[in-house]
Formats: C-alpha cells, structure tokens, sequence
C-alpha cells in the first residue's frame, strides 16, 4: 500500500513548522504544497471546511486537521521511529499539558507584541516573558522537554523560536538576556537536521510580520490609536468580502480602507499619511523635515515592494540608523 | 497500595463534569472535593499552579489538569474498561479534531460571547447567535447517520458535547432567543433525548433548578455591573 503524504502548509506557520519537524524527525517522506492563505486553494478548503486553515495533513487522501492532533497522529502510525509522547500514560498527559499551555499562551500573547505599541505591548511584552519563564521553570535541567530526547513539547514549541527576532524587535526587548536556558535549549534544538531544516530565517519572519501589518490594517490601526481618533473598525471576512468594501475599494477589494466622512482612503502607507496630514497635531507618525518625510515615505514603499518578493537584500533595520525614532518606527513598525 | 482518585471540581463547570462522566463509565470510585473558585483551596494551587483552574484529577498524588488532557489520561490507565477513543489513529485524530472544536468554538468562542453580550441586545449578540448556529450545524453534520459522536457507543466527542444537553436548555430559560429547536437540529435534539435516557449520563448532569437559578442569579449581576458602567 503507498502511503500518501501531502502537508497543506505555509512556510512561515509554527503550527505548520510543528508537524514537518515530526514528520523529518521520523524520516517520514512526504509532498509539501505551500498554501496563499490571501487566496485558498480548493483542495485546502475542501480538506478543512470548517476551520478552513493549515496545516492540514492529508494521508491516502484523508485529512487530518489541527498541528497537535496531526503530530500525535503521525506519533502513532509510525510509532517505531522516533517516539516523541512517552510511553506511560502519566507522563504522556504532562506532556500534552504543556504542548496545550504552549497553544493557549505562546502565538495570541506574541501576536500582541507585534500588533500593538505603548503600554499595552509593553504588559505583553511582559505577559510573554512570563511563560519562558514558566517553561524554563519545567525544562529544568533536561537538555529537551522530552527529556534525553527531543519530544512532544520541543516539537510544539521549537517553531516559535523562529518568531523570536520578530518579537524582540517589534517589542524592543531581549528574549536571551531574560530566558538564556531557553535559548540554550532552542540552540540544542537547531543541531537537529529536522529542525534546522524547518525553521526559516528569523529575519524572513519579521519581513513577513512587517508586511502583513500592513495588508490587516495593523499599521492603520496602530496610528488610529496614537493619535487618539475615535473610529468604527469592522472586521472582513475576506473569504465572503462586504458590499461595503467592494465600493470602497472597487480595484483592489482589498482590506484595510479607511472610511472618513464616506470617503475611501486605500492601502496602509497611503492611510497613514492621510491621518498624519489631517490630525497633523496629535502625535505626528512622519518626521516634519520634508528631506527625512521623504526618506521615510522612501523606505515604508521600499519594504512593501521588496518583502513581497522572495528575496529581500536589505535588512530592515535600516529603520533603526534615522535620527527621528518614534515617528519612523511608528510609520515602520 | 490503594489506588486514590480525587476529583477537584465545581458543581456548575460542564469541564467538571466531563470528568465526572469519564470516571463513571469506566466504573471507577473516586473523592469529589467541591472548589470554591472565590477562595481556592491549597490543594488546587498547587496541583494546579500554571492555570489554577478545575478540573484537577488527582491519581495517586499525581495531579493532571485540562479536562480534555485528563480525558485520555484516563482512558490510557484504564483501556480495558469502556474504551473511550477507538483504536483506529485515523478515527483518533477524528475525534480529538471534535473535542477541541466543541471546547474553542462552542463552548469558548461563541457560548461565552452569547450570553456575555446580552446586556448589548443588537449586532454583537446577533453575530454571536448567528456563529453559534453555525457551530451547531456542523456538529448535526457530524452526527448524522450515527447514533453517537463516537459510533455505535457513547465515546470521547460524546463527553466533551454533553455538556451540551443541560446547558442550552436552562439557558433558552432564561432567555427569549430560540437557540435550539428541534426542526432546526433533528440529530442533535434525538442524540440528547438518548442521553437523557441514560441514568449514568443524567445522573453527572447538575440539578436543573440549581443551575436555572445560579444562571439567572449571573445574569443579573452582570446587568447591574453593565448598567453602573453605562451610568459613571
């Protein structure tokens, strides 16, 4: 009988991470087809209907969703290579405590670092310092959570390490000066070909995080808040797009629009400008120097026509040399 | 060696009372020591330090905690009895898929909202409803043609929705919204009328009385604090 493999997935995805790492570590031979979540395929939609996300695993053509169910599937049908829940069932149920404690903490609270600015980053800059700590704290002095071995846990977490430049720098904080034993277990991770194989450039994953800002509005939201104007945000579903956005945005049809007094202003540079010129008073995002306004306008459409392509030249924290820090981080992120 | 079962949990908490049910079915004594969530116990904070929530399941002085984690512990240290996930991977990664979408889609994401939300009657409410339709017709979905979540038997999925049963209609009680009718959700309100039928699944179900009160009781206590807010 040929066993089928096909992993929905996206390069960038620590869910999707989790399970090509398990998938490696078993020398698992298996066909990697990189979804467009701005633009779902058929097959992915119609292997997950209902939560119509990656990564999906599709074996003799049957699908099986979610990256923690899918890394214990793949645990138990081939269960002679490298096992990573333990055997006795005590142990096995701590492990997946804390895979569950990773889920439920590690993405949404980091996701706060990178979407948001002042003091709500900061408690959550925080709050994510936290949990390193309180998985350090059970890490001990194993070399992996699993023990002598990588295991279930590592596999679920090791993905967000990946991540980490992007948080350190969007929150402007370091993860290795706070949690250097969980950065010493991340780099004993990388010497394993499944995982080094796996984990992107961290640099890729904030040019990534830099432009997705802009296509879900993030920017636009952040200067909204900044500047302390009182708005309505309506949340798109883009997979069942509004009248009201197709108006609005009738070439591209694409989110974010901001809507002032009934007229559109589209893409996320162009907003922000707009706020900036119209509440020109409050908290100012672009330098006032026409020559430094220039620089920054310069630089903010250099990323966004760069990062969309798969290869990016010049690291982003070019951002960092300007002299005028809040306003071009601000435009920047 | 006598093997000890402690159960940490709260009367009106359907995590507790998946638990509950789980022991039941495998025919398993065990202590129920009731929690104060206003005043925990010792024995909760540190059986429970990360999260200090119920239900906690304590074996032999070990402690296991999130109910669907504690579920298939249970179900490994007792296999023979009552097998609640079949064997099959396949239909394991099936059943675990359901499990978790009835604890962040139904229970979490939208039950939560809907009732949160219904000091601000309109949009959000109507969104919230509309969502929790749709999670509900995915689970009819997934019933149709069986006579339980888990096949023939009664299994995992079946726990993890039972919750499902007392919960909704104490709620429509104290409500006017129609959450749940029975032209809308024919296999859902027929799989709740078998469970009803059984004596071990009633039987972990709180007393209905109890809990229409302790809902009403919440209700107003969340409308007095929404409308101190709306008058400062």
């Amino acid at each position: 009988m040929a066993n089928e493999l096909i992993l929905l997935d996206t390069w960038v995805s620590p869910f999707g991470m989790r399970v090509r790492i398990a998938l490696r570590e078993k020398g698992i031979k298996f066909e990697y087809k990189e979804e467009d979540l701005t633009n779902k395929s058929d097959l992915l939609l119609k292997m997950n209907p209902i939560h119509k996300k990656i990564p999906v695993l599709i074996h003799n053509g049957k699908p099986v969703r979610e990256s923690g169910i899918i890394v214990q599937y793949v645990d138990e049908v081939w269960h002679d290579k490298a096992p990573l829940l333990p055997s006795e069932p005590y142990p096995r149920a701590q492990a997946r405590f804390w895979a569950d404690f990773v889920d439920k903490k590690i993405y949404d609270t980091g996701r706060k670092i990178w979407t948001t600015k002042g003091d709500e980053q900061k408690s959550a800059t925080e709050e994510f310092i936290g949990y390193l700590k309180t998985l350090e704290a059970e890490l001990g002095d194993k070399p992996y959570f699993g023990g002598e071995k990588l295991g279930y846990v590592d596999v679920t977490m090791i993905p967000f390490y990946s991540w980490f430049h992007a948080y350190e720098v969007s929150g402007n904080f370091s993860i290795e000066s706070n949690c250097p034993k969980l950065m010493a277990w991340a780099k004993r991770c990388m010497q394993h070909e499944s995982v080094s194989k796996t984990l992107p450039d961290p640099k890729k994953v904030y040019e990534f995080i830099l432009q997705l800002k802009k296509r879900l509005g993030i920017e636009a939201r952040i200067a909204l808040a900044e500047k302390g104007i009182k708005h309505e945000h309506r949340e798109e579903d883009l997979g069942n797009k509004s009248d009201l956005l197709l108006k609005m945005n009738s070439i591209h049809k694409t989110i974010p629009v901001l809507i002032h007094n009934g007229k559109p202003v589209c893409e996320s540079n162009n907003i922000v400008q707009y706020l900036d010129e119209v509440w020109h008073d409050k908290s100012p995002l672009l330098p006032s120097d026409p020559y430094l306004k220039g620089q920054a306008r310069f630089w903010a459409d250099f990323v966004d026509r760069k990062v969309r392509s798969s290869v990016f030249v010049c690291s982003v924290s070019l951002s960092i040399r300007y002299p005028c820090r809040i306003s071009l981080s601000g435009f920047m992120g | 060696m006598a093997k000890e079962i402690k159960l940490l949990g709260t009367w009106a908490s359907p995590f507790s009372h998946r638990i509950e049910l789980a022991l039941k079915l495998k025919g398993l004594q065990f202590h129920y020591l009731e929690e104060d969530l206003s005043n925990k116990s010792q024995l909760l904070l540190q059986s429970n330090p990360v999260h200090r929530k119920i239900p906690v399941l304590i074996h032999n002085g070990n402690p296991i905690s999130e109910s669907l984690v504690i579920m298939e512990y249970i179900d490994e240290t007792w296999q023979h009895q009552n097998p609640l996930l079949p064997k099959d991977p396949y239909a394991r990664a099936v059943a675990r898929f359901w499990a978790k979408f009835i604890d962040e889609k139904v229970i979490n994401d939208v039950l939560w909202t809907a009732f949160k939300a219904y000091n601000d009657k309109g949009k959000e409410q109507e969104d919230a409803i509309e969502e929790f339709s749709q999670q509900l017709k995915f689970l009819e979905g997934e019933l149709k043609g069986k006579e339980y979540f888990g096949g023939e038997r009664f299994g995992f999925v079946d726990i993890a929705a039972f919750f499902i049963l007392q919960f909704l209609t104490v709620l429509q009680e104290v409500k006017e919204a129609e959450l749940m009718t029975e032209e809308k959700y024919p296999v859902l309100f027929e799989w709740m009328e078998k469970l009803q039928g059984n004596e071990v699944v009633a039987g972990c179900l709180p007393p209905r009385e109890k809990h229409v009160a302790y809902v009403r009781a919440r209700r107003a206590a969340a409308e007095e604090a929404a409308s101190k807010t709306k008058a400062a």
